[in-house]
């Protein structure tokens, strides 16, 4: 086992070694985060643990168990497809002489190390000392550490039972797919916490299971004989687990209850078709992104970005107590700076994907004009309707006039013609192939001025929406006219500048850079 | 059909293909062979305009090949060493992008599709996905996006790998007699039998440069060679010479 844990260990070591410099910017970027917000979450966590009513904590922890076990084995799962089925290394690792359980353990080992109890200790740890402090006793430490390590070993179990479920129905690709498509889901998660969550806490805590014989005496309000029961036994009990999941996914490999293929199955028709060149090349795109779950992790959370300013601008609760904003200005405004942050976004993601392909396009008899024509009207179809019904659905649900819902859908089209071709630059400009992580399709440092622009066009929504409002809290007809026409020509010139632009990078050819 | 002069292609400072000329004709096989490194795919990728050339002069049907040749690219056809091609189309799908592309009319494609399925036996996995083929039959579906619209120039880049028995031979009779037809083929692999088969002439690069161009007989007469296979001769050119296993195990057991 040791051998190919250390092969393991140098190669997770190596890959830290060799990051590339606006990897490591993004990575200190994100670090910088987790300094402000970490500590914050942190205390949040600790005092609420420190000061709830001892009869919820049972409830409490019930919450942070689900949690981790949902969270944590989602993401191990995508791990383990890619780690035990799209990585070649384990058929290699088979073939060497070494027994299948010392590699499976070794497996196991770095799938809990480096990606579950990372997060179980840490959150063990602030359990552990508010529940010392709380009680004034150093076993509830021992006990809540000992408790989500169990967990840890619960929570690879799980996964691994997810993966036999999975691949009996669907290939690993496939399910590494939608995992990557929850995992981008999961991206709108932290809004909704934000929004909803934090307000509610009680709420939901009120409708937990509150099995108090499970942790009182063990997590909390400790005694003796229950902590040296439920010590060892989550001991025990751990050896077990651990002992029995390499014994039944060995099984699981070897006697194939685990599939590598899935079952195929057909994906359409068969009769011949010629289509024009542009059709043809829309037609592609549209397919492509249809059948690939990663496209739509890579664009869900843009599409949502908006539903946020809107839920802040109507709730008074989430705009924290101010008055409510008025929805014509809010929809006028959230139309241009949504359909900015999809536009860009989607535009730049797609026009990127063909770098994978790029060898295979440049070989055939294909004119920049016709690549690029094709990419703005697929962009256009997947961001314009989309918007448009956004739209009519606020309009629909809240009190927003048909004056506004009209100036919406006007300037949603006049914002996309621009945008589009922008979007369209940054994916030609700095197309990205990673064989490693396939929706890393751009220059980090192209990405990260895209997320600045977005994040100043999220913070002047607000502002924006006064602009189209006038003092008595109508539409200010005549400025929004104004801003009309000021968008019109814009646009127009934003779009034959840029797409021109975009069709010369095409036709001296795309600069890629390869990574993995 | 196929001309180039003084072919270089650099990468820094280091030379992929030094100094490269040769000629191939209408209705030529021409293969085009050298070790792993020595400057093959960088030459049929400057050929067919995927990378663009250091220096020197190409030629193909009289015109220069370049990103934006369109002309030029709808007479030619690039199977590349890899076939990378969209995962998420099926067989039909990708075909009938190739066939679109080109400009195919409808009938022609439905001719040349079928026949070249049936040649490859892949007229079974039309609607699945290019995802869940195997690479040999991604590259039987690549050949056949390559050749259904019958370009008169076909650049291959290892075409034989990952196909069946079966396959490899049809792949080769139609090849043989797609140049009996007037058409052209530039052939590069590492199956020495492949091209001392059906190839006409043959090009050997070795560290970007040209060792020897000719027919074998031939490069067996560069090669001071009376006899011998198309790999005795290879090696011979190329200045690498056989290890002797036995030797070098005795060696190593008396500790030489």
């Amino acid at each position: 086992m040791f051998p190919i844990l250390k092969v393991e260990i140098q190669s997770a070591v190596n890959y830290l070694k060799n990051l590339r410099t606006q990897t490591i910017v993004s990575l200190v970027i994100i670090a910088l985060f987790a300094v402000i917000f970490l500590p914050l979450i942190i205390i949040t966590m600790f005092n609420f643990l420190l000061l709830a009513e001892e009869s919820i904590l049972s409830s409490i922890m019930v919450m942070i168990s689900v949690l981790i076990m949902i969270i944590l084995s989602l993401i191990t799962v995508n791990r383990i497809v890619k780690d035990m089925f799209m990585n070649e290394n384990m058929q290699l690792y088979l073939t060497f002489p070494v027994k299948a359980v010392e590699l499976l353990r070794a497996k196991f080992i770095m799938q809990l190390f480096t990606g579950i109890l990372p997060v179980t200790i840490p959150i063990g740890l602030i359990v552990g000392v508010a529940f010392t402090f709380r009680y004034s006793s150093i076993l509830p430490l021992v006990s809540a550490i000992l408790y989500f390590m169990l967990l840890s070993i619960l929570t690879l179990g799980l996964s691994y039972i997810i993966v036999f479920l999975v691949t009996k129905v669907a290939s690993p690709k496939k399910v590494s797919e939608i995992l990557t498509f929850i995992g981008g889901f999961a991206a709108v998660l932290p809004y909704l916490i934000i929004t909803f969550g934090v307000v509610n806490i009680e709420t939901v805590i009120k409708y937990l299971p509150n099995p108090a014989g499970l942790y009182e005496g063990f997590i909390y309000n400790v005694n003796l004989l229950e902590f040296t029961v439920f010590t060892l036994l989550s001991i025990i009990l751990s050896i077990i687990i651990f002992v029995s999941l390499t014994q039944v996914v060995k099984n699981g490999f070897l006697k194939g209850w685990i599939t590598t293929s899935g079952r195929s199955r057909k994906a359409g028709s068969t009769s011949l078709d010629v289509n024009s060149v542009k059709g043809a090349l829309l037609q592609k795109d549209i397919k492509m992104t249809l059948r690939d779950f990663k496209e739509w992790a890579a664009v869900l959370p843009q599409y949502f970005i908006p539903f946020v300013v809107y839920f802040v601008a109507y709730n008074p609760v989430a705009s924290d107590g101010y008055p409510e904003m008025n929805m014509d200005g809010v929809i006028i405004s959230v139309s241009i700076t949504g359909t900015v942050i999809i536009s860009i976004f989607v535009s730049a993601s797609n026009t990127a994907r063909d770098a994978r392909h790029y060898s295979m396009m440049r070989a055939l008899p294909l004119k920049a004009a016709d690549i690029v024509d094709s990419k703005f009207i697929y962009n256009f179809i997947t961001i314009v309707p989309v918007y448009m019904l956004m739209s009519l659905g606020v309009f629909l649900f809240t009190d927003v006039s048909a004056a506004g819902l009209f100036y919406s859908l006007v300037f949603i089209l006049m914002t996309a013609l621009a945008v589009i071709p922008i979007g369209m630059w940054f994916g030609a400009k700095f197309p990205v192939v990673n064989t490693n992580k396939p929706t890393e399709r751009m220059d980090t440092g192209a990405s990260i001025i895209m997320m600045i622009v977005i994040l100043i066009l999220i913070f002047s929504t607000g502002f924006m929406s006064n602009v189209f409002i006038d003092a008595d809290g109508d539409i200010n007809h005549r400025m929004t006219g104004i801003m009309g026409v000021v968008m019109l020509a814009l646009s127009a010139g934003i779009y034959f500048i840029v797409t021109k632009t975009v069709k010369n990078i095409y036709h001296r050819g795309l600069k890629i850079v390869y990574k993995g | 059909m196929i001309e180039v002069r003084n072919l270089s292609k650099t990468y820094g400072h280091k030379h992929a293909v030094r100094n490269l000329s040769f000629k191939v004709n209408e209705g030529e096989l021409f293969a085009f062979l050298g070790p792993n490194g020595s400057g093959k795919s960088t030459t049929i990728k400057m050929l067919t305009g995927l990378t663009e050339k250091s220096s020197g002069d190409i030629e193909i049907l009289g015109q220069q090949p370049g990103i934006n040749s369109v002309s030029l690219k709808r007479e030619l056809s690039f199977v590349p060493d890899t076939p990378d091609i969209m995962g998420k189309l099926t067989g039909k799908e990708y075909l009938d992008f190739v066939a679109s592309v080109y400009q195919m009319s409808q009938e022609n494609y439905e001719d040349k599709s079928k026949e070249l399925l049936e040649l490859f036996d892949l007229s079974g996995a039309l609607g699945t996905l290019v995802e869940e083929y195997s690479h040999g039959m991604r590259q039987k579906l690549v050949i056949t996006g390559a050749l259904m619209h019958e370009p008169k120039v076909i650049f291959m880049d290892e075409p034989n790998v990952g196909l069946d028995p079966k396959s490899n031979r049809n792949l080769k009779s139609y090849l043989k007699k797609y140049v009996d037809d007037g058409n052209t083929v530039f052939l590069t692999t590492h199956t020495l039998g492949l091209a001392e088969e059906i190839a006409d002439r043959i090009l050997i690069i070795y560290e970007g440069e040209e060792k020897a161009t000719g027919t074998l007989s031939e490069l067996r007469t560069k090669s001071g060679l009376v006899s011998g296979s198309l790999e005795d001769v290879f090696l011979a050119l190329i200045g690498e010479e056989e290890v002797n296993v036995s030797d070098s195990e005795s060696r190593d057991s008396i500790g030489g």
